[in-house]
Order: C-alpha cells, then sequence, then structure tokens
C-alpha cells in the first residue's frame, strides 16, 4: 500500500447519474478521494467504473450531479457553461487505455503542450519540467522522436509523463495497460507505482487486481452504477462482504 | 504514318507556351475550390440543421452535372453578371473584353469545390477520436484542439485525395478551351489551324499533360511519405 | 423563361437522351472486358507486356479526356490507313466510343486492381487451408472480395463516364448537349440559361439514378453474404 493520505478531499463526487441510450449506467454516485490517495476503483465490465472515472474531468458529462475538483465545483443538474468545463479539465491529468499520444508531435512537444498552450507556461520552464517528467518514467533520450516509433509501454510512460508535467491536483487512470503486450505491463506499473509513491493523488480503473492491491491505499468497488463495498485494499480485496465481489476476484485472480 | 514530324517538333513550343496559361487557370481554380470547401466542410462538419441539408443539396446537384455544361452555363451568364456589375459600379464592364476567364474559374472551382469538400470532411472525421479526447483532458479548448491536433493531422489525411483531385483538375482547364479561354489545348488548336495538323499539335499537348501530370504525382507521392509518416497505426 | 421551353425545347432534347445512353453504354461494356484484361495483366509479372500496359494506363490517366478525344478522332483514320482502309466515312460517334472505352479500361484495370490487392491475407489462406484449389480460391474468395469493394469505385466511374458524354459534340457526335447547343444558337442567344439549366437537370437526374441503381445493387451482393456469415 502506498499513497501518503493528508485529509484534505480533493476530488468529490455527489449523487452522479449517466444514461446511455436509455440505459442507466451510474445511479447516483458519491466519491471522495483525499490529498496524496491512490485510489483503485474496481468491477466488471459495464459496472460504470471508467465512465465514474471520466466524469471526473468531463469527458463524459453526467445527467446529474456535482463534481468537485480542489477548488472547481460544477453542478450538472442545470446548464454547465464551457468555461467552467475547462477550469476542471485543466486540474486533472489523464492517462488513457490507447496511450492518445499526439501523433503529429514529438515526445517532448507531447508532454509541453499542456503547459505552453494549455497553460501558458513559458517554452524553456515548460520544456524543463517536460525532461525531468521525461527522466522520472525512464524516457530519456526520446525527445524528438514521434509516437509512431515507440512501443506501446513506452508510449504509455510518455502519456504518464505528460500527466506529470501539468502537476494536477489528480491524475485519472483509465486501464492504463490492458492494451499492453504482457511483457511491457510491469514497466509501466512499476512507474505508476514509483509516481504513488511520491504523493500524488491518483484513481486507477484497472482490471488487474494484483496491482491494484499494491498500488492503491483505498479501493472502492463498483457493480450496476453503485459502490457496493469500500475500504483498505485488505478489507475489499481479502475479505470482502458481498459474495458477489468474492467470485468476481476468484475469477480474476485465478489468471 | 503519315505525320507532319517537323511541324510536332516546330509547333512544340508554341503549345508549351500555353502550359503557364493552363496553370493560372489551375491556380485560381484549385485556391477557390478549396475555399468552397472548407466553408462547406465546416457547415457540414458543424451539423447546422438547415444550413447542412442545403450544402449537402447543392454539393449532390453540382456533382450531377457535367463540367462542360456548368463552363457553357457560366459562358452566357457572364456578360449578364459584367453589366450588372458595371452598373453598379464594381466592375468596368467592357462589352469587347467579356471576362471568360473568372467565368471559367467559377465553373471549375464550384464544380471540384463540390468534390473537395467531401475530402475535407472525411479527413477531418478520419483524425482518430482519441486524439481529441486527449486534448480534452489536457484542457484544451476547442479552437486549440482544432488548430494543435485535428487540423495538421487531417491536412496530412487528406493529401492523397487532394492531389488526385488536382490533378483531375487540371485536366479540367482543357474543357475552357470550349468557351474561349487561352489555355493550352486552345493554344495547340489555333497554332494547327492554318495547315490542319490538328493531330500532330495535340499530340505535343498530350504528351505535355502528360508529363506535368506524372510529374506532380511523382512529387506528391514523395511529399506525402515525407509528411505522412507518423500516421501509421500504434501497436497496442 | 422561353415560352415553349418545356412544350417545344425539351422533347427535342429528349430526342437524343439515346445517343447519350448509347454513348455510356457501349464505352462501359467494351471497357469492362479491356480494363478486366488489362488488371489481369497488371497483377501478373513485371514482364514487357506489363510495362506496356503500364505506360498505356499512364497516359490514359495523365492526360485530359478531350484531348484524348481528339486523338482518337483524327488519329485513328491515319492508323486505318496504314492498313489501305479508309474510315472518315464512320460516324463520329464510334470513334468517340472508342477513345471513351480506352479512357474507361485504364480506370476499370486500377480499380480492379485496387480491390484486388486489398483483399485481405488472412482470407486468401483461409480459402487454401480449406482445400480450395487456385481457381476455386479465386472464384470463391477473391473475386467476390474483389468486387465488393470494387463497385463503389465503378459507380463513380460509370457516373463520370455519362458527364463526359457531354463532350462528345466537339467531334460532331450529337447528344443532349450538343442538341440543346444547336438549339440556343438557332436562337440567337435567347433563354441560354434556361436551356441549359434544363440540361443540367436532365444530367442530375440521369446521374441520381445511375447513383440509385449502383446502391441497389450492392445492397443487394450484401444482403447475399449476410445470409452466409
Amino acid at each position: 500500500m502506498t499513497g501518503h493520505d493528508t485529509g484534505e478531499t480533493v476530488v468529490s463526487l455527489k449523487g452522479i447519474r449517466k444514461s446511455f441510450s436509455g440505459n442507466e449506467i451510474l445511479k447516483g454516485v458519491d466519491l471522495e478521494v483525499r490529498k496524496g490517495e491512490v485510489l483503485s476503483i474496481l468491477g466488471p465490465s459495464g459496472s460504470g467504473k471508467t465512465t465514474l472515472l471520466r466524469c471526473v474531468n468531463a469527458l463524459e458529462r453526467p445527467d446529474a450531479g456535482i463534481v468537485r475538483v480542489d477548488g472547481t465545483t460544477i453542478d450538472f443538474s442545470g446548464k454547465v457553461p464551457n468555461k467552467q468545463i475547462l477550469e476542471l479539465r485543466r486540474k486533472t491529468a489523464m492517462v488513457f487505455q490507447n496511450y492518445n499520444l499526439f501523433k503529429n508531435k514529438t515526445v517532448l512537444d507531447n508532454v509541453t503542450q499542456g503547459l505552453t498552450v494549455v497553460r501558458g507556461v513559458a517554452k524553456n520552464e515548460a520544456r524543463e519540467r517536460a525532461l525531468k517528467a521525461l527522466s522520472s518514467v525512464g524516457m530519456d533520450g526520446y525527445e524528438d522522436r514521434y509516437p509512431v516509433q515507440l512501443s506501446g509501454g513506452q508510449q504509455q510512460r510518455v502519456s504518464i509523463a505528460r500527466a506529470l508535467a501539468i502537476r494536477p491536483d489528480v491524475i485519472l487512470l483509465d486501464e492504463p495497460t490492458s492494451a499492453l503486450d504482457p511483457e511491457l505491463v510491469s514497466d509501466v506499473n512499476d512507474v505508476i507505482t514509483k509516481v504513488a509513491g511520491t504523493g500524488v493523488t491518483m484513481i486507477l480503473v484497472t482490471h488487474e487486481i494484483r496491482f491494484a492491491r499494491n498500488v492503491a491505499s483505498r479501493v472502492v468497488f463498483v457493480e450496476q452504477g453503485n459502490i457496493i463495498e469500500e475500504g483498505t485494499p485488505e478489507q475489499v480485496i481479502d475479505n470482502p462482504q458481498s459474495p458477489r465481489i468474492k467470485e468476481f476476484l476468484s475469477k480474476m485472480m485465478a489468471k | 504514318m503519315e505525320l507532319d514530324y517537323d511541324f510536332m517538333v516546330t509547333d512544340f513550343p508554341t503549345v508549351l507556351a500555353g502550359l503557364p496559361k493552363t496553370l493560372i487557370l489551375t491556380f485560381w481554380s484549385t485556391l477557390f475550390a478549396l475555399l468552397i470547401a472548407l466553408i462547406f466542410g465546416c457547415v457540414i462538419l458543424s451539423n447546422a440543421p438547415a444550413f447542412k441539408q442545403l450544402v449537402v443539396a447543392l454539393n449532390t446537384f453540382i456533382k450531377g452535372v457535367p463540367l462542360a455544361v456548368q463552363l457553357l452555363f457560366c459562358y452566357y451568364a457572364v456578360p449578364f453578371v459584367a453589366k450588372w456589375l458595371g452598373s453598379i459600379g464594381i466592375y468596368d464592364f467592357n462589352p469587347r473584353h467579356i471576362p471568360y476567364f473568372p467565368a471559367a474559374v467559377v465553373a471549375i472551382a464550384c464544380n471540384f469545390g463540390a468534390y473537395i469538400t467531401d475530402v475535407v470532411v472525411s479527413s477531418v472525421k478520419a483524425v482518430d477520436r482519441g486524439q481529441i479526447e486527449s486534448a480534452q483532458s489536457v484542457g484544451m479548448t476547442g479552437l486549440q484542439t482544432a488548430l494543435h491536433v485535428i487540423v495538421p493531422q487531417a491536412v496530412v489525411i487528406s493529401l492523397p485525395s487532394m492531389t488526385n483531385y488536382f490533378i483531375w483538375l487540371l485536366k479540367g482547364t482543357s474543357l475552357a478551351s470550349l468557351i474561349n479561354v487561352t489555355e493550352m489545348l486552345i493554344t495547340a488548336q489555333i497554332s494547327a489551324a492554318d495547315g490542319y495538323q490538328y493531330l500532330e499539335a495535340y499530340i505535343d499537348a498530350a504528351l505535355i499533360y502528360w508529363v506535368v501530370c506524372a510529374a506532380i504525382e511523382f512529387g506528391s507521392e514523395r511529399l506525402f511519405k515525407r509528411v505522412g509518416f507518423f500516421l501509421k497505426p500504434a501497436r497496442a | 423563361m422561353p415560352s415553349d421551353l418545356l412544350t417545344g425545347v425539351l422533347p427535342r432534347i429528349l430526342q437524343y437522351l439515346p445517343a447519350t445512353l448509347l454513348y455510356w453504354i457501349v464505352p462501359s461494356v467494351l471497357a469492362l472486358f479491356l480494363g478486366t484484361l488489362l488488371c489481369v495483366v497488371r497483377v501478373g509479372r513485371h514482364n514487357i507486356l506489363y510495362w506496356l500496359c503500364t505506360v498505356f494506363i499512364s497516359f490514359f490517366r495523365g492526360t485530359p479526356g478531350i484531348v484524348q478525344i481528339y486523338l482518337v478522332f483524327f488519329g485513328l483514320p491515319k492508323v486505318f490507313y496504314l492498313f489501305g482502309l479508309d474510315i472518315d466515312d464512320w460516324d463520329p460517334g464510334v470513334f468517340f466510343i472508342i477513345a471513351t472505352a480506352l479512357n474507361l479500361s485504364c480506370f476499370i484495370c486500377e480499380t480492379l486492381r485496387g480491390g484486388y490487392l486489398g483483399v485481405d491475407r488472412g482470407q486468401i489462406e483461409t480459402g487454401l487451408s480449406i482445400g480450395y484449389n487456385r481457381v476455386q480460391n479465386f472464384i470463391h474468395v477473391i473475386a467476390p472480395q474483389t468486387l465488393k469493394v470494387a463497385v463503389l469505385n465503378l459507380k463513380n466511374l460509370e457516373i463520370d463516364v455519362l458527364k463526359d458524354t457531354s463532350v462528345a459534340y466537339t467531334i460532331g457526335a450529337v447528344e443532349i448537349l450538343g442538341s440543346a447547343k444547336a438549339i440556343i444558337s438557332a436562337q440567337y442567344g435567347t433563354g441560354q440559361l434556361w436551356i441549359l439549366g434544363l440540361v443540367a437537370i436532365i444530367y442530375f437526374v440521369l446521374c441520381s439514378l445511375i447513383e440509385v441503381g449502383f446502391t441497389l445493387a450492392s445492397h443487394r451482393m450484401e444482403r447475399y453474404e449476410r445470409r452466409y456469415a
């Protein structure tokens, strides 16, 4: 278990509802994440865990509910001005399952884009921060390469560097290793563990139960649009209350 | 075969002198066609209710009418338009110099603009959705996303189709010869009129068109290799 | 608007509709054969025949259609003259059909070739692995997949052929546009825009019919596929 819980709430979701084509995916979810925590969201496919994560940076807009990141609060029941959405997104960073690095930019540019274009950071400072971030994920020397020249694992590490360089209030990771060849997974997991150790607040959606158990400071289990259990990894993964969770975990761990 | 080979050689420079005029016509037509395509493309991509349908209907109609008909239409329309522009003071209308060149540009630009609109729309749609979400997650506004991510990638994606249409457009300028516009084909015809050596003149013209089109195709392939390398799909 | 636009002009123009359709169908059929032959050469070994065809195709794709029409119109008689044949009194429409057929065959060749090369390697290997010999594999796996991709492009090619018939009048082969031009010059330029507008609508209707026809045909082909899926 990692993470330095300092008590202050950084992310707060209240009453989040979301439907897709008539199917209610999230049924009024409440969630709080404290500063320095590494929260892992587990659950079967279709449970809504990815949708929940994407509500934090408004890539999915909830039908109802309140999302707060640091000082920015958005109530999705009414009309939400774009300015607020942008404010929200500027406090978060996301690592995608498919890395989604900008194909037309070098590795260095990929990391500095968020700083120079979005946050108006000066070019040399942005470059310095970017190089530091790349170094911390083990990608020194790759600054001038293009994503198409890198392996999946390397691209994902650049993606993490991009998130780090921004210094967000929270980093959101959406199944970061699901699209990787098995031999590349452990490298990326090591980087995530290292980042978690530095006290960055993270919310991690993943299928990898063992990894979640090792890196998370808190775990929630989502099923059919509701959080049905929450607690430390020991509590939820080793000794879950719900029998369905037990069943799910034994299936996943049997691999 | 009974060909006046001497004439073919001596007439060649004369026909070649018509090439710049063809290229100028191509340039202006391409410019306006791109302008039309960008405007129409944005309308279609924005999904604006009535405008999108209007634009799509207009394009469908234009694509179903031969360029020759469009050229002739503009040819007969231009005296009226020029006279009207003269009456409101924008244009100095001289009945002895009717502006057929702009008429040709309008016809060709509208025709190809309709086709290129489709290229614009499909290129933008071909940009991976993940790239856009990535930009959003980093906090870019819509405009920033368009400028830094969508437009650069869409332009490269569109290159093969665009050069294809460019070559078609260049070949299409030869139809402007039907409405008295100076370009290479009509230059060839005029040079042959005296001695009735049409075949020789047409062979010269055909060779020049062939070389120019082949050169453009070759050049664009090289360009695409250099600029488009980043488009290969990422390995999982 | 000329008072007799619909009653007088339209019927006169439509008299030449069969000519337009003739100049559309005959080259299409001829080009289908020739284009397939060219394609067979173009996907085969890189021998002399291959390079000859490549040059031939490059020429027809790199020169404007109207120039090709003129070349055939003025050049073919000279070629025949070499063999002692005088074809000067052939109907100009024949030259137009020949020029169009040669042109179209090159595009059909490249379309088929693109479809053929695009057939997934895995499909071919599957066919071989269940015991098809090369001919059967071609008939059951390669050809259907090639045609599926080719039909879309074929639709656009056929629409272009129809629109290009409008240029036949330049060598004296009268069809819809040719007859419209004749009417316009007979009327000393009154109502030209109306007549041309009418002609535009006629072509648009014809092109739309082709589009619908091909779309229906390809849906039928797909339905056949789904039943076997």
